[in-house]
């Protein structure tokens, strides 16, 4: 009897679940590769975040709750994997660009210096800005999914658009020719 | 450059863009419904089991504990007993940079920044040598600006604009005056009949008096004036 309902409650918890990964796998992928600009490891960072998520008994249910849950730990490995990096640059040689099939989409889609410009940004601007901007959030929204105040959140944006600006006009300078 | 409105615009563009031209991410989901398949699911917290001390270990921890509640007490004990030892009217002193029981004198400040100071041996005797010292941070710190072999000085004045001054030493000797603020400055001397310094002061930015006693030969008030030659 015990068995059986522990049964019945894994299956449940099972087909929440993937209701989940079917409804947030993609924004959390999108955000992902926002964060770290590399389509593999976003995927490492995206399916260890839900893993977690699957593993942890706090893991909140309701959807806004579990999508806020999910983007802190995507945020977190992202930090991580900035950290490693960080520490491996010295020991690295220059690597030839791997063929990366979101970006050669991304170059595709024409705004070549926004992209370039998004590089420019750190990690927290870029995680504001991917909210503010790629999903639409309110101020209130993203300061609960990044775990910041709201104050800190528009000061975020602010300069992530002040360097955008900047990137771009620059970019737009170098671009033109002198007749 | 663009405004903040177009970068904006152009933002949400792009994201528009970055929304469509996405690839599909229906193979991660399978892959991550995978690795859940194959993941442990908690489904209570851990509960946190308290740290059990053997005995030596809590002894060890409580001997720590007392030294270091010890430690606190009696520098506070220390610290209460010296603040209890000070007069009831005790003023820390403040000094320029200088000798211990140096004599200082003749305390100038132009404005809230700007300000003089010298330092002599000693207030009774009138060897030298004296130094005259600048601040231009309120006091803060104090630069060295001219030394001469003799009495300390009595008075230290500065035209309004901190340009044009003159320093005199106890019994008129010596006399300097500056015209650039004291990066230079030129030794004078009293007239013959003059013998001490009454008053030093300036009429406005370019224009000093000197007023002094006579000598006995010549009864009464002499003054003496200084303009700079430049502009």
């Amino acid at each position: 009897m015990g068995s059986a309902c522990e049964r019945n409650r894994v299956m449940n918890d099972q087909a929440w679940f993937e209701q989940m990964v079917r409804s947030l796998g993609r924004p959390a992928m999108k955000f992902a590769n926002v964060l770290v600009h590399d389509t593999d490891l976003a995927e490492e960072i995206v399916q260890e975040a839900f893993a977690r998520c699957w593993a942890s008994p706090n893991t909140p249910k309701p959807e806004v709750e579990f999508r806020r849950y999910l983007y802190r730990i995507v945020t977190n490995l992202a930090h991580d994997y900035y950290r490693r990096q960080s520490r491996r640059l010295a020991l690295q040689s220059p690597t030839s660009a791997a063929a990366n099939p979101v970006e050669i989409v991304e170059r595709r889609a024409g705004d070549e210096a926004m992209r370039r410009a998004i590089l420019g940004l750190g990690l927290r601007e870029r995680q504001a800005v991917y909210l503010r901007y790629f999903e639409d959030l309110s101020v209130a929204d993203t300061a609960r999914i990044m775990g910041a105040r709201q104050g800190t959140v528009r000061v975020l944006v602010f300069r992530a658009l002040g360097k955008l600006r900047r990137a771009l006009a620059s970019r737009a300078e170098s671009n033109q020719v002198a007749i | 450059m663009a405004s903040k409105s177009e970068v904006e615009a152009r933002l949400r563009g792009y994201a528009r863009e970055y929304d469509r031209d996405f690839p599909s991410t229906t193979r991660v989901e399978g892959r991550i419904m995978a690795r859940i398949a194959i993941t442990p699911r908690l489904l209570e917290p851990i509960p946190t089991t308290p740290r059990k001390w053997s005995l030596a270990g809590s002894l060890v921890r409580d001997v720590a504990i007392a030294c270091v509640v010890l430690l606190l007490v009696g520098l506070l004990v220390v610290g209460v007993a010296k603040l209890r030892a000070l007069p009831r009217n005790y003023v820390p002193s403040v000094t320029v940079p200088g000798k211990a029981g140096a004599y200082f004198s003749a305390l100038s400040f132009v404005s809230a920044n700007d300000g003089w100071i010298a330092e002599t041996k000693s207030s009774q005797s009138l060897a030298g040598p004296t130094v005259l010292f600048r601040t231009t941070d309120g006091g803060h710190t104090w630069q060295r600006q001219l030394t001469w072999d003799g009495p300390g000085p009595e008075q230290v004045r500065f035209s309004p604009d901190g340009r044009n001054g003159l320093v005199v030493g106890r019994g008129g000797v010596p006399l300097f005056r500056t015209a650039d603020g004291g990066a230079n400055w030129e030794r004078r001397s009293l007239p013959p009949e003059a013998t001490q310094v009454a008053l030093l002061y300036f009429l406005d930015a370019r224009e000093g008096w000197v007023v002094s006693y006579l000598n006995e030969a010549t009864p009464g008030f002499g003054a003496s004036s200084t303009r700079p030659t430049g502009p």
